[in-house]
């Protein structure tokens, strides 16, 4: 069982980790918007929260860039800086968008 | 092993569960520090992972504090979490944690540092060497044992639920738990009487009562404890 990460391919070899994988990525997709009416609402908690659950997650999923951008969402949530929240909130929306599960053959 | 994990976030207890499992590994995840205190108290463990900011009221910390000090529970604890410092890392490893591991987690170091840390403990299987806990040695390759260097017949699963029982002395072990590594994880058509009616074979086989220096006692409602005693026969074979 191996992740394998590569610009935004992943790259899997087997059935259990690539629908944990999908599954992951489902979820953080639909967390996007999620994310930007937090922004919108000042939820600043719940940035935070979310920030530090990538943190630990990302990485694990063979997604590090969503451990980095996760790390900056904790950092200016905890700041309730909404301005510096942008930025990784963009990178994420970008992340989470166009990175594929492919599966090795 | 069998494996408690206490993770909060379910992306991760997941992706964890699916690598130990892998690896060979039996996962119990709880999601909730009430869960596993629960959990804990009445079902035994090989290791506890323990993730230390739970979102909650109580912590990973005060889970292992818990278990240390208040239950002197001395089952390996891996911390994991994301706080790099090194001020967690020496609170955590002075609370009583075995191993700590920074987030986010790779899985072969995960992996890894669990088999270290049943290699360490004793309880990973190994079918080479000898073990001894006087007056029984276990010799893995004949998968015989010898009290005070007599052989004794076993079948096979009293070698193997000695062995178990052996390699967790001091530690109460739940039948569920018995259950999952002598029998296999399918233990639907296992009744628990079958697990009494093997201890007790193995305690009348090899003669575990005070005089050999151990005890073999059945804790109700819960499982079993060997234990070693102090008082020993000088010459256990020869007595009854």
């Amino acid at each position: 069982m191996n992740i394998e990460s590569g610009g935004f391919d992943i790259m899997v070899d087997d059935d259990a980790t690539e629908r944990l994988l999908r599954k992951y990525l489902t979820n953080r997709r639909s967390q996007s918007g999620e994310l930007k009416r937090a922004l919108s609402a000042g939820d600043f908690e719940f940035i935070k929260d979310l920030g530090h659950r990538l943190v630990g997650s990302g990485g694990a999923y063979g997604m590090p860039r969503l451990t980095e951008i996760g790390a900056r969402l904790e950092e200016y949530a905890s700041l309730r800086s909404a301005t510096d929240l942008s930025a990784p909130l963009r990178e994420y929306d970008a992340y989470v968008h166009n990175v594929r599960i492919v599966r090795r053959r | 092993m069998r494996i408690s994990l206490l993770e909060d976030d379910l992306d991760q207890s997941e992706i964890v569960t699916l690598w130990l499992e892998t690896a060979g590994h039996a996962v119990t995840h709880f999601g909730r520090t009430e869960d596993f205190l629960h959990g804990t108290m009445w079902e035994s463990f090989d290791l506890h992972i323990l993730d230390w900011m739970l979102g909650q009221s109580s912590s990973g910390l005060d889970m292992l504090k818990e278990l240390r000090r208040q239950r002197e529970d001395n089952t390996p604890v891996i911390f994991v979490t994301v706080k790099s410092q090194e001020h967690f890392i020496v609170t955590a490893l002075d609370a009583g944690a075995d191993d700590y591991i920074v987030k986010p987690l790779r899985r072969s170091e995960l992996v890894a540092r669990v088999n270290a840390l049943g290699r360490r403990a004793g309880l990973l299987e190994s079918t080479r060497g000898r073990l001894e806990f006087p007056p029984y040695t276990f010799d893995l390759e004949r998968r015989q044992v010898r009290v005070a260097d007599v052989a004794v017949p076993l079948t096979h699963r009293e070698y193997e639920l000695a062995l178990f029982l052996f390699r967790r002395a001091g530690a109460l072990v739940s039948r569920r738990h018995v259950l999952e590594e002598i029998w296999g994880l399918d233990q639907s058509k296992v009744y628990t009487r079958t697990v009494d009616t093997h201890v007790s074979r193995i305690r009348k086989k090899l003669k575990i009562h005070r005089r050999t220096g151990w005890t073999l006692t059945s804790v109700y409602q819960h499982g079993y404890r060997l234990e070693a005693v102090e008082e020993r026969d000088p010459d256990p074979v020869q007595d009854g």
